[in-house]
């Protein structure tokens, strides 16, 4: 039983799969890998299966919200005691996962947010997609009171309380931002460390364009509701860990 | 329309033949098919009156349609729109509780639409219940009902809306559990 899995959301990434889970393999004997194939319209589960991947085959398209949810309860439900999420692109070099896992290992937080503005810059996005992202980085890093400078990144390792947490509450489009916002809210922690990302292998990018804008706005209101919202004493951290510590059913 | 108009307007139905033959050969035809489904007993009794009174009005258009038209227009405009929203309540809550009925609508969906029938069907019975909102927005007996039920139609919208997203949540763990048990299925398959 290994300690850690790499968690892949990948919606019609058959022509990027293989490499991708060379690169994983490559990047640390140490790892298991499972792949969310959110229910693609090509033949990316076959292609996963092909290189000796473990596949949820989800039957039918949930977001990557949903995938990714999938993912925690598997990790959380088989003894994983981290987990890193990387997408099925190939925009997120798995030469970086060693570095996320070191980072979670050596620090309190729940939760390592590789971030491709810390750092040396990697790649340029567009003008706008910058502007908006540095925008919502202002606004997450007053309500969480810690610093966020990339809060659209998938790139992240995470603890099992966290798992948990996670597999109970995540929000199903776009929720890297939003799900940040609420394990801050829940008592979880998370720190950045600096991470070099890559242009997507193939495929093209669920946002562009006027999507940018619904994006924004989506992410907004979404976390200005759930500031109204109350928190739910069930899922917070102190609770889930001294549920854990003391091996209780259904933790 | 003013009164020149018409009087030009029902001399005009008055000699357009054809039509009024395919109008009465309408009526005729639900006549016809109400006899046969009434004889087999594959209708209600509301629904037949409903029916009847529709071929009804249909034949006697199509041989009298001067005299229908001004029969009606010569009654007083208030009791044509409260007769007309009476119907209309009254095919809602039809629709609505024979739908229940057959299970094919779940009672608390049903509620705000019988709700939406029973608030028209009280404005045609009582037309001084919208008295306030005719004063205070300066509405005509329609425009007042018509917001009435305009409002309790955007409550059953948003009551749409919620069930929606609380079914696609529902939906997405749904789905999330069936993959995570077809994988572990597979597992157990592959350790056989």
């Amino acid at each position: 039983m290994k300690e850690t899995i790499v968690i892949v959301p990948a919606y019609n990434e058959e022509l990027n799969i293989k490499t991708l889970l060379d690169e994983v393999r490559s990047a640390g004997p140490d790892l298991d890998v499972v792949i969310l194939n959110d229910g693609s319209l090509d033949r990316t589960a076959e292609a996963a299966r092909r290189s000796g991947a473990k596949v949820i085959d989800l039957p039918c398209n949930l977001g990557v919200g949903g995938a990714v949810q999938a993912g925690f309860s598997y990790a959380y439900e088989n003894g994983y005691q981290y987990a890193v999420r990387i997408d099925g692109d190939g925009q997120h070099p798995p030469s970086e996962i060693p570095r996320l896992l070191e980072a979670i290992k050596s620090s309190e937080a729940d939760l390592i947010l590789g971030s491709r503005f810390l750092g040396e810059k990697s790649y340029g996005s567009t003008r706008l997609r910058y502007c908006g992202i540095y925008l919502l980085a202002q606004f997450l890093s007053l309500i969480c009171r810690r610093k966020v400078t990339d809060p659209t990144s998938g790139f992240q390792a995470l603890r099992r309380p966290l798992m948990y947490f996670f597999s109970q509450a995540y929000p199903m489009d776009y929720p890297e931002p939003e799900a940040l916002a609420l394990m801050r809210r829940q008592g979880y922690d998370f720190a950045e460390v600096p991470a070099v990302f890559r242009e997507r292998q193939a495929g093209v990018s669920s946002i562009q364009g006027w999507g940018t804008l619904y994006y924004m706005l989506k992410v907004f209101l979404a976390l200005i509701v759930d500031r109204a919202r109350s928190v739910d004493p069930r899922l917070s951290r102190q609770r889930v860990m001294e549920a854990m510590q003391h091996g209780r059913d259904g933790y | 329309m003013g009164a020149m108009d018409i009087n030009a307007y029902l001399t005009g139905w008055q000699t357009a033949i054809v039509p009024r033959i395919l109008i009465g050969l309408l009526g005729l035809l639900i006549v016809l098919i109400l006899a046969r489904t009434i004889r087999s007993k594959r209708i209600s009794l509301v629904p037949a009156i409903l029916w009847s009174l529709a071929a009804a009005v249909l034949i006697i258009f199509s041989l009298f349609p001067q005299q229908l038209i001004r029969t009606v227009i010569s009654t007083e405009y208030v009791m044509r729109m409260r007769i007309m929203m009476g119907f209309v309540s009254l095919l809602v809550l039809l629709i609505t509780l024979e739908s229940t009925r057959q299970a094919r609508l779940q009672e608390r969906y049903a509620l705000l639409w019988v709700a939406t029938a029973l608030v028209i069907l009280i404005c045609a019975f009582f037309p001084s219940v919208v008295n306030l909102l005719r004063l205070l927005m300066g509405m005509n007996y329609t425009a007042a009902v018509v917001s009435v039920a305009f409002t309790f139609l955007t409550l059953v919208l948003f009551h749409f809306s919620i069930s929606m997203s609380i079914s696609q949540a529902k939906q997405a763990r749904i789905a999330q559990k069936l993959a995570l048990l077809e994988t572990r299925v597979r597992e157990l398959e592959e350790r056989r």
